[in-house]
């Protein structure tokens, strides 16, 4: 009975040991995220096919229809990007007369498709088709629809995983647009989020946006995360209790794009 | 080892198609814990564990906390279904449901608990009781259909 009892435990040690290894290690982690991609592409492939085809059946009329204002959105948009360039242009020799030194580090865009959506309610994380051999690094940040959707945690060959602004692991320095105030954002669900540390005498409004601080110049300044939705306070306590509403939706977005600092 | 496969197959579908069709509320079913469920019902003790440690980690493998959070979920699973399995007549209306939801009531009381002890965010509320419904739904239709067959 004693020698069943021992016999148990060191296969629960075992277990546990082996296992917290294994969850831990970063090649073992890249590797299953490898070993998935192809599965979820094909998967994505396939629904994304069939999604399409019962589009062109159901709807011809709201086809043409998007894409029409999709077209004129691209028009207004390279008109844009011509004023951009005038602006960037001018930016470039007004700094040359000036002497002035850039304190923003230039970062790289990259476009990737969401492939994979975290299997539980407990962590919230997506799989994108971008990977090591695309530059991507941990802790690039993942942007959709103009909003913060994430950073980077884990990175494969082929895929990397994504840590939602909605995950109660995320943490990220950030601050209020209109006030200025310096905030710690976290994560709590996939509609809201916290913040953190808030002093009683700071200015947190309600509808502010929240967005990246960039601070050291790691993360790229002004990505928005979310919306202000509740400040209290209760007399007595250290810190004030903020609610974030979260804008995004996983599950409805599609495409992403990954911000990265370029290697010097 | 067919099994392994098709447990890992049931991985990747309920983290691409699955989660995006099934979802409400932002809220999906587990299916894994419900194959694992059916698993340990009609196969040896020793197997059944077998297949919620791969199955647990493999998941943990993906996920971003690091622990062995659903390791440890799906292995109580296995436990509290054998004790179901000895104890009741499985083919009872009532057993089935009281075993559902005992069974997700423990693994939301675990990873809540993981999640809080890391995190320092306990939430058990709407997004669980959705939860602990879709899978009742679920493992009750997918257990009839497979009485009847």
């Amino acid at each position: 009975m004693k020698k069943k009892l021992l016999s148990g435990l060191f296969v629960v040690v075992l277990i546990a040991g082996g296992g917290t290894f294994l969850v831990r290690t970063e090649l073992v982690k890249s590797m299953a995220l490898d070993a998935a991609q192809p599965f979820l592409t094909a998967v994505r492939f396939v629904t994304d096919s069939l999604e399409t085809v019962a589009g062109i059946i159901s709807s011809k009329k709201e086809l043409v229809e998007e894409n029409n204002k999709l077209q004129q959105k691209i028009e207004l948009l390279k008109a844009q990007l011509i004023y951009m360039k005038n602006l960037e242009k001018e930016n470039a020799y007004l700094r040359q007369i000036t002497n002035f030194v850039s304190r923003i580090p230039d970062f790289e865009f990259r476009t990737g498709k969401i492939i994979g959506y975290s299997p539980d309610n407990w962590n919230n994380y997506v799989i994108i088709n971008l990977g090591s051999k695309d530059g991507l690094k941990t802790g690039d940040l993942v942007v959709a629809n103009g909003y913060l959707l994430g950073q980077v945690y884990q990175v494969g060959n082929l895929s990397s995983s994504v840590i939602l602004t909605s995950d109660k692991n995320f943490k990220i320095s950030a601050r209020c647009r209109k006030t200025g105030e310096a905030v710690f954002f976290q994560g709590k669900n996939l509609k809201e989020g916290i913040l953190l540390y808030v002093k009683p005498d700071q200015d947190v409004r309600i509808g502010d946006i929240v967005e990246t601080a960039g601070l050291n110049g790691v993360f790229p300044p002004g990505i928005p995360i979310g919306t202000v939705k509740s400040v209290s306070y209760i007399e007595g306590n250290f810190y004030k209790k903020v609610t974030v509403s979260l804008p995004l939706n996983p599950l409805e977005i599609e495409y992403v794009v990954v911000i990265s600092r370029k290697q010097k | 080892m067919r099994i392994y496969f098709l447990a890992f197959v049931l991985l990747l579908f309920q983290m691409s198609v699955l989660t995006r069709i099934l979802s409400i509320e932002y809220t999906i079913p587990d299916l894994l814990t419900i194959f694992i469920i059916l698993y340990t019902l009609k196969n040896p003790p020793a197997q059944a564990f077998k297949l919620a440690v791969f199955t647990g980690i493999m998941q943990d493998l993906l996920s971003p906390t690091g622990l062995l959070f659903n390791t440890f979920t799906k292995s109580a699973i296995v436990v509290v279904t054998l004790m179901f399995r000895e104890k009741f007549y499985y083919s009872s209306v009532f057993v089935r449901g009281l075993l559902i939801v005992a069974v997700t009531l423990i693994d939301i009381g675990i990873k809540s608990s993981i999640i809080f002890f890391k995190t320092g965010i306990f939430e058990v509320g709407y997004q669980q009781m959705v939860y602990l419904l879709m899978n009742f739904i679920i493992f009750y239709a997918v257990s009839v259909a497979d009485e009847l067959r």
